[in-house]
């Protein structure tokens, strides 16, 4: 009975060994993940390993079976189109298997095999492999501006901090599309850099800082301007309305009859000058006060001293009184007329020459004409037949 | 004294006169002596001025011509200041005493000449050689700048040394006139030379002394206030002003210098604000001048007035 327990488990052992040997020697053929998701139109490379399991040394070739329709596939070793291995007892080889689906690859699984097999036939390895091609994410962009609407006069320049962001999952081309009044002059920038830019390169998940200038044209009404900031990438485009409230100002200038900025002054009298105020501004100067600085000595009256209105655009005439002091030499004199309203002076410098009357020229001549008669006199008195 | 009218103009024959006197001056030989001064001074202080106004290129080049100077070398108006007395003074110290001497005056006014026409005939022939000699240095000193600094003078430079060349010849008929009186009064030429001389030297060199020492004692700064300053100075420039080379020189200043704006004393005050720098137009320059100009138009006419009452008084039958 012993003996047949012997028998039986010598028995057992032969025959576990033969299908142990069995179930080991032959050849194999894997990857590590044989069922991935690739991106849609993009080649993709999988790396295969196939082993000699207790063979003899020998050269294995390799074939792509169930090619969807318009794949290429290729087999890569070191770095070259390989079409078999040689694979030597106990050992393996490393393959890249290269496919590129065609660019118009509908969404969906795809399968495959890839086949091992010795010269003979006798011997072969199947690997089946299954790629799903995702549903292609479509480009999105969004914009987002953080205070859209400022507020400042027609001098002052709107500077719009907007972000933009790329949603989507490839990279982006963006161009930035401002289309601000008419007149209005817009700038784009970047990040913190300086240049001018309209159109960047944003990788997926991005985003970017944008500096947005906006300057008003120096003659403009107050009022509320509308602005639109477009971001496009191909179909993707996003969009903010900014809104520049210009806030209306007078803004004063100062000049002569036909922007003439010098006069003649006689001394002891009192001469006119006549000067002219403008508003250049967008809204009315209120009760616009004149003034001179006067060289020392001279007095200077405005009529009218303080002008009650002066609309856009519109200029008023004021007459200045001028008495330069007794005491002022010939020659020119600088007289400074300063227009004041709300906060705002603006001065104009006039250039005034002092002249002499020629009442003292008539004095002299007289003079020598009483000579001439003392001449005139003593030829009468002393002269002698 | 029972009068009786002239008859016909008392100017009669004067032309004659001019012409006959003119033709004697500029041939004489004192006259070639003082050309050939005056030239040389022009042609000296021109030249001068040009080597210092190469580098600067500005306004009224021509002007500068005549004050530029360049040590050792005055300007050519600081000559002309002493000169043109000393032309003058040659030129009419023995206008009648020399005819005295020569015996001659008897035998002129024996002509149907009055002695007006003589005397004023010899204060013109004077004045218009004078005039003569300074218009052709002029004419000199203008060709030599034209030549040398490669530009024509501008109408301003033009008028204001036409201007200055009037006032030069004002300038001299004032010392021709004083020089006529003291031929008048002293029958030796030398006297009359000497006298005429010596109160050109006190114009010259005292009167400027004096006129300083007589403000200080009619206008005494007692307590150092401004205004006590200011009349001080006031008054010592009108009391210099009662020389004719005073005169003369602040003419010349205001004229060849048109940025010079006034004459007196200027307070800082009276600059506040003021534009320096800046030229006068022609007008107020001679505005500033008139003063000056008709004053010594008039001194020249009543010194020549003075003469003309001493001759008509003289006897002249020696």
């Amino acid at each position: 009975m012993r003996r047949v327990f012997t028998l039986i488990g010598i028995a057992l052992i032969w025959s576990f060994m033969v299908v142990e040997a069995q179930k080991a020697a032959g050849l194999r053929l894997f990857t590590a993940y044989p069922a991935r998701t690739i991106p849609s139109g993009e080649t993709v490379s999988l790396p295969l390993t196939v082993r000699n399991v207790g063979l003899a040394p020998q050269i294995v070739r390799l074939e792509v079976q169930d090619l969807p329709e318009g794949w290429k596939a290729t087999f890569l070793g070191g770095g070259q189109a390989v079409q078999s291995v040689y694979v030597d007892t106990d050992e393996s080889v490393n393959v890249n298997l290269k496919l590129e689906p065609p660019k118009d690859l509908a969404p969906g699984v795809y399968r495959l095999a890839v086949r091992a097999r010795s010269p003979e036939g006798r011997l072969q390895a199947e690997l089946l492999l299954e790629l799903t091609v995702a549903e292609k994410q479509p480009a999105k962009l969004t914009l987002e501006v953080e205070l859209p609407t400022l507020r400042g006069t027609s001098a002052s320049s709107f500077r719009y901090r907007a972000t933009v962001k790329n949603e989507s999952d490839q990279e982006l081309l963006v161009n930035l599309d401002i289309e601000a009044p008419e007149g209005w002059r817009a700038t784009s920038r970047v990040g913190f850099g300086t240049e001018e830019v309209t159109s960047f390169p944003l990788k997926a998940g991005e985003s970017k800082n944008l500096d947005i200038e906006l300057r008003p044209p120096k003659q403009i009404a107050a009022g509320e301007y509308p602005t639109t900031l477009r971001a496009l990438a191909g179909e993707a485009q996003a969009m903010v309305a900014l809104k520049s409230v210009i806030i209306g100002q007078p803004e004063l200038s100062v000049t002569g009859i036909e922007g003439r900025l010098s006069g003649q002054v006689y001394v002891g009298q009192e001469n006119v000058l006549k000067v002219i105020v403008k508003n250049q501004g967008s809204a009315p100067a209120r009760s616009v006060e004149l003034s001179a600085f006067e060289p020392s000595g001279w007095k200077v009256e405005f009529d009218p001293k303080v002008i009650a209105e002066i609309a856009p655009e519109q200029e008023v005439e004021v007459t200045a009184k001028i008495k330069p002091s007794e005491r002022a030499i010939v020659g020119d004199y600088m007289l400074t007329v300063t227009a004041r309203t709300e906060g705002i002076s603006e001065s104009a410098q006039f250039r005034l020459s002092v002249q002499t009357s020629t009442l003292w020229g008539i004095v002299g001549i007289a003079l020598i004409a009483v000579a001439l008669g003392v001449v005139g006199l003593a030829v009468a008195r002393f002269g002698r037949r | 004294m029972a009068r009786e009218r002239r008859e016909g103009s008392p100017w009669r024959g004067l032309w004659v006169v001019v012409a006959k006197e003119m033709a004697d001056h500029l041939t004489s030989a004192r006259m070639r002596f003082l050309e050939f001064l005056m030239i040389l001074i022009a042609v000296g202080t021109v030249y001068m001025a040009i080597q210092n106004l190469r580098a600067e290129s500005e306004r009224f080049l021509f002007l500068k011509l005549l004050t530029t100077a360049q040590e050792p070398v005055p300007a050519f108006v600081g000559f002309l200041g002493f000169l043109v007395p000393l032309i003058a003074m040659a030129l009419g110290f023995d206008a009648i005493n020399g005819e005295f001497n020569r015996r001659t005056l008897p035998r002129i006014l024996a002509q149907p000449i009055y002695r007006d026409a003589l005397l004023l005939g010899k204060f013109l022939a004077g004045l218009f050689t004078l005039a003569l000699v300074v218009g052709a240095v002029w004419l000199l000193i203008v060709g030599m700048g034209i030549f040398r600094l490669g530009l024509p003078p501008e109408g301003e430079e033009v008028a204001r040394s036409l201007w200055f060349l009037l006032v030069t010849i004002a300038f001299g008929g004032v010392w021709l006139a004083l020089s006529l009186v003291f031929s008048v009064i002293f029958r030796a030429p030398a006297t009359a030379a000497l006298a005429s001389i010596s109160l050109w030297l006190f114009f010259t060199a005292f009167w400027g002394i004096i006129a300083g020492m007589l403000a200080q004692a009619l206008s005494p700064v007692r307590f150092g206030f401004p205004q006590e300053i200011l009349a001080q100075a006031n008054l010592e420039l009108n009391l210099a002003r009662l020389s004719p080379n005073t005169l003369y020189a602040e003419a010349v200043i205001a004229l060849l210098q048109p940025e010079v704006r006034a004459l007196n004393p200027i307070l800082p005050i009276q600059l506040h604000q003021a534009i320096l720098g800046t030229p006068l137009p022609l007008d107020q320059s001679l505005l500033l001048i008139w003063p000056q100009v008709t004053g010594l138009i008039a001194a020249t006419i009543l010194l020549f007035a003075l003469s003309y009452v001493l001759f008509q008084r003289q006897e002249i039958r020696a």
